[in-house]
């Protein structure tokens, strides 16, 4: 065997057990939380009782992450244990949706020294920005007047299992769940009988276990889909989108794949059009991971999961799919690049402002 | 082929920086052609849609240039792997040298176009046919020393670039400019010493794309240190 294919199959191995040991660490945070009784469930639940509170804590939780899979994963982990409704659980994970586009904002200030290229760059990662602010602020309304989005998914939910209330995803007898339950009971022999130990083990070993996924999955795909961004990923619309959805879900992450474009956007090869649709279809393969978290947790999990692709999906729909709305994202995301080309302070105080101070601000105005 | 095949043969390829190695490489040999096809079309004098359809083959070359730039800055920007990044730097540059090489034979195609009677360089002067020779010979054995990557022959083509046809041209240049060398007009004297300069010219750029392979990066058109 060459050296090659023996580091591909190990990276294979590494993704495999980084998957399970990352259901293991939702699996134990979960019980960790239904452990810690009624108190703890009672402070999210309080935590979260405002949407709008709920919403900037999925933004700001999901900047101090730079991962909106860690942050709905968690979401699903929580709304598993009990500890999470649905009715806080949605708004969070619009929010994690916002707070996920920052890091390629991030990654395009890298470019700020020169002109143009920054220009261009700004444009393509605000953009991303713009849509996910634009689709919370026609959705999230909307979503509190008539709860369309949560109804949809429990729709979904009573017609794939029949009924949504206190069921797990998986029979107690299904081999994953088994595997599952046995890791998380082993994490729980090193807490010393200590539900915040657990938690804290659990939460850190669900964070990490998605930062080696991500890491194992980029090293074994990226090199290979280099091709498909030279010749074939940005020829049409609905290519771009496909192959923003798969990248992602290939690589579990969002940030990840809409920060690939950025400096393609800066060198010119890309243009803010085409990138756009490649974005939307990154916010698609990103929720892949939180459905996959809620496999081993509840139908309720398994709702929020779900509420988190419908979230996106409507949104591309109405954002995307009505020309006049489709051109808003664009067109701000022009002109704030051009306000930040002449004026180097301006990205920083966008970024400062949008996903630290408004959120904050917000969260602790509302508790 | 449909996108299945497409997707499948996408994924089967090479990285995109071995791509466009083989691309620049594709575009030598076309420059090649078009730099032998411009000397003989000077020597036998040619129609003007001949020259012009030659002409237009500098499209080509710098379409390659363009693919290659955008193949490699793809490459860096998704790879984020920047262990072979001299590798693309090199690269680079030796496009660069290529685009140079069509730019060079182009202005010979002028020459072509506008000089009224075939030049047939040693009714000029001995050492112009034989610097024409040169770099005819230079040009095809660069080509073979980039593709078998053959050291030996790089060390060679430098000091044969520096020997046979620098110095010969700076000569045949500086005694038309002092008068030392005469061709009873103006524009005689005129087209001798351009095409002189634009052998060397090409020489040089051939020069550059081997020191390539034999220099660090920073004397890559120069002269390696002892």
């Amino acid at each position: 065997m060459n050296k090659e294919l023996i580091s591909t199959l190990l990276k294979a191995t590494g993704v495999v057990l980084a998957l399970y040991l990352f259901l293991v660490g939702i699996n134990g945070m979960s019980s960790a939380i239904k452990h810690m009784g009624a108190d703890v469930a009672d402070s999210i639940f309080t935590a979260t009782s405002n949407p709008m509170v709920a919403l900037f804590i999925g933004v700001f939780s999901t900047v101090l992450f730079q991962s909106s899979s860690t942050t709905t994963s968690l979401i699903v982990g929580m709304v598993s244990s009990g500890a999470l409704s649905l009715t806080g659980a949605v708004p969070m994970i619009m929010g994690a949706n916002i707070g996920t586009t920052v890091t390629n904002t991030i990654v395009s200030v890298g470019h700020i020294n020169r002109g143009n290229e920054f220009k261009r760059a700004f444009a393509a990662s605000t953009v991303h920005d713009f849509f996910n602010v634009l689709a919370v602020l026609i959705l999230f309304p909307l979503e509190m007047m008539f709860h369309g989005i949560q109804n949809t998914a429990e729709w979904f939910a009573t017609f794939l299992f029949g009924k949504i209330h206190n069921i797990d995803v998986l029979q107690a007898k299904s081999p994953i769940k088994a595997a599952v339950k046995s890791g998380s009971k082993f994490v729980e022999q090193f807490t010393f009988d200590n539900e915040i130990v657990y938690l804290v083990i659990s939460v850190l070993i669900t964070f990490l276990m998605l930062y080696s996924l991500v890491k194992l999955l980029r090293s074994l795909v990226l090199a290979k889909i280099e091709a498909f961004f030279d010749q074939y990923i940005f020829k049409t619309i609905y290519r771009a989108i496909a192959f923003g959805v798969l990248l992602t879900i290939m690589v579990q992450s969002s940030s990840i794949t809409t920060s690939l474009v950025v400096p393609l956007a800066g060198a010119g090869v890309l243009t803010l059009r085409q990138i756009f649709p490649f974005t939307l279809g990154a916010n698609i393969g990103t929720t892949v991971t939180a459905l996959l978290a809620a496999l081993t947790g509840t139908v309720s999990a398994l709702i929020a999961a779900f509420s988190h692709l419908l979230f996106n999906i409507f949104g591309i729909l109405i954002v995307y799919g009505i020309p006049a709305l489709r051109e808003i994202p664009l067109k701000c995301a022009e002109f704030i690049s051009d306000k930040a080309v002449q004026n180097k302070f301006v990205p920083l105080v966008y970024l400062l402002i949008v996903f630290v101070a408004i959120p904050l601000s917000i969260i602790l105005l509302g508790s | 082929m449909s996108v299945f095949q497409q997707v499948v043969k996408l994924w089967k390829d090479d990285d995109l920086l071995a791509q466009a190695w083989n691309e620049s490489f594709d575009m030598m040999v076309l420059s090649n052609t078009m730099f032998t096809s411009a000397v003989k079309y000077l020597r036998r004098g040619e129609s003007l849609e001949a020259i012009k359809a030659l002409k237009k083959k500098d499209k080509d070359i710098n379409q390659y240039q363009q693919s290659v730039r955008k193949k490699v800055v793809t490459h860096f920007s998704v790879s984020k792997n920047i262990n072979n990044l001299p590798n693309g730097l090199v690269l680079l540059s030796i496009v660069i040298d290529i685009e140079r090489l069509g730019d060079y034979t182009k202005n010979i195609l002028d020459l072509a176009l506008h000089y009224p009677d075939p030049m047939i360089s040693e009714d000029f002067l001995e050492e112009l046919r034989s610097i024409e020779k040169e770099v005819l010979s230079l040009f095809s054995d660069t080509l073979k020393a980039v593709e078998n990557q053959d050291e030996e022959l790089a060390r060679s083509l430098l000091k044969r670039y520096k020997k046979s046809l620098a110095a010969v041209s700076d000569k045949i240049v500086n005694d038309c400019i002092s008068g030392q060398s005469s061709f009873g007009d103006e524009k005689k004297n005129a087209a001798v010493t351009l095409y002189a300069r634009y052998l060397k010219r090409v020489g040089g750029h051939l020069k550059n794309i081997t020191t390539t392979m034999l220099n660090p990066y920073e004397y890559i058109g120069y002269n390696s240190p002892k």
